[in-house]
């Protein structure tokens, strides 16, 4: 065994899934190699570090006591701040999302490749969309009412991926902007109008087709997809 | 009702107590909402104050999370613990706050999060140099992805499973596993260079081991 292919088997051994000839390999490597034991060391110490963590302030009897009172007298008598309590209203924010698909859906995708073509639509989407999270916020929304919809939840592991991307970079905005144009809209118009010829982008039903994420969840009572937490806005 | 044992103030709550509770919070009842925040809020709270590393915003996400979750209890699914759905919902306010911010700052301001004060009573006996790694730790996980942040923060610190976190970030189980082993792959190429220049450092791993 060399260096890449042990620490290729770093995941496997700190999930404890590393059984048979291959541990005793990755054994046998680790004995003999000073850096890859360093490395897995510092690993563990990572994962120590982060488990033993106590540094996070106590909130006391008057946060629990706030809460209550919020919680029991409702919306009207809230003394928190709620500055980011936009709704947006579901059936506007649904028929803005729908309006997208249908937008990235209508036009051929072979224009994805044409520069000339591609330029407008870049624009065009940037003056519709304005920002990845804005698209995405109205997808959410959608999804809490219509959470089988296959699309909308492809839609919204793209643009949760493609903010992932924007809040981890450090570029200017602008910068990203252009990014956003140029990647992600590809990726958008391309599986979203090639899903949408074969059927409308709100008609999946209750058995509407398992994708990769359910594939990957052993049962029912473990389906990432099936806890529906309220929408963000509520 | 007190229910805070544990360093976290939360003693696992069992879970036909946990059920019982949340029938009566829908029907609005003041203590069985009350001993579902105490059984929950510390932990959330160090989960969400490890992604913001704000102790302002993380109280205000705590809070909106709790709010939301007890608005909308009618359409919670009684085969899942309370907190996943807590953490699923405070997950999402954190990332919508985490995006804002950076629309309004222009990028996140990566230097705050440096700022972690080392807990006396917990740090006596490590060295200065094992401190100065932890203290490298926090600020290299405060350099990966949000959904990377959340995954480690989620599978060390919380102790939940890849299905329970793939819940959590409302994503498939392999993404989370990618999350983790990117996280651990970026962690490793950032503090490999950091330890390689202390030295005695298989000592200094082995103060932090615990
Ligand atoms: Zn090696």
């Amino acid at each position: 065994m060399n260096c890449e292919q042990s620490q290729n088997l770093f995941d496997a051994y700190l999930d404890n899934s590393l059984t048979g000839t291959l541990a005793t390999e990755f054994g046998a490597h680790q004995l003999a190699c000073s850096h890859c034991r360093r490395d897995l060391a510092l690993l563990e110490v990572a994962g120590h570090v982060v488990a033993s963590d106590n540094e996070a302030p106590l909130l006391d009897d008057e946060f629990t006591s706030r809460l209550v009172e919020c919680a029991t007298d409702g919306p009207a008598k809230r003394p928190l701040k709620f500055s980011r309590a936009l709704w947006v209203g579901l059936p506007a924010a649904m028929a803005a999302c729908l309006t997208m698909i249908v937008w990235f859906g209508g036009d051929d995708a072979s224009n994805e490749s044409d520069p000339e073509n591609s330029g407008p639509r870049v624009l065009g989407v940037e003056d519709e969309v304005r920002t990845n999270e804005e698209l995405l916020e109205n997808v959410l929304e959608a999804l809490s009412v219509d959470p089988n919809n296959e699309e909308l939840k492809d839609l919204a592991d793209k643009l949760r991926a493609k903010s992932e991307k924007i809040i981890g970079d450090t570029r200017d905005g602008a910068s990203l902007l252009q990014d956003y144009s140029e990647d992600a809209i590809k990726e958008l118009v391309g599986s979203v109008s090639k899903k949408s010829h074969s059927r409308p982008a709100n008609s999946v039903g209750e058995n509407g087709s398992q994708d990769d994420a359910m594939q990957d969840q052993k049962n029912g009572s473990s389906d990432s997809r099936a806890v529906k937490p309220p929408t963000e806005e509520l | 009702m007190d229910v805070k044992k544990s360093q976290d103030g939360t003693a696992p709550m069992d879970r036909s107590e946990e059920l019982r509770l949340v029938q009566k919070a829908k029907r609005r009842d003041a203590e069985a909402m009350r001993a579902l925040i105490d059984a929950h809020k510390q932990r959330l709270f160090a989960f969400v104050w490890r992604m913001h590393r704000n102790h302002h915003d993380a109280e205000e996400i705590c809070q909106d999370a709790f709010l939301k979750a007890f608005a909308a209890l009618d359409s919670f699914n009684p085969d899942y613990r309370f907190s996943t759905w807590l953490f699923t919902i405070a997950y999402r306010v954190t990332l919508n706050t985490l995006r804002k911010k950076r629309a309004v700052s222009g990028e996140m301001d990566w230097t705050r999060c440096a700022s972690s004060e080392p807990d006396a009573e917990h740090e006596y006996a490590a060295s200065e140099e094992a401190n100065r790694l932890k203290e490298m730790i926090w600020q290299s996980v405060d350099k990966l992805s949000p959904a990377q942040r959340a995954t480690v923060l989620l599978f060390y610190k919380q102790q939940m499973g890849c299905q329970e976190i793939a819940t959590i970030l409302e994503t498939p189980v392999a993404t989370v596993k990618s999350h983790l082993h990117r996280a651990r792959a970026k962690l490793k190429d950032l503090l490999s260079p950091v330890l390689e220049e202390m030295s005695g450092s298989q000592r200094i791993l082995g103060e932090l081991a615990g």
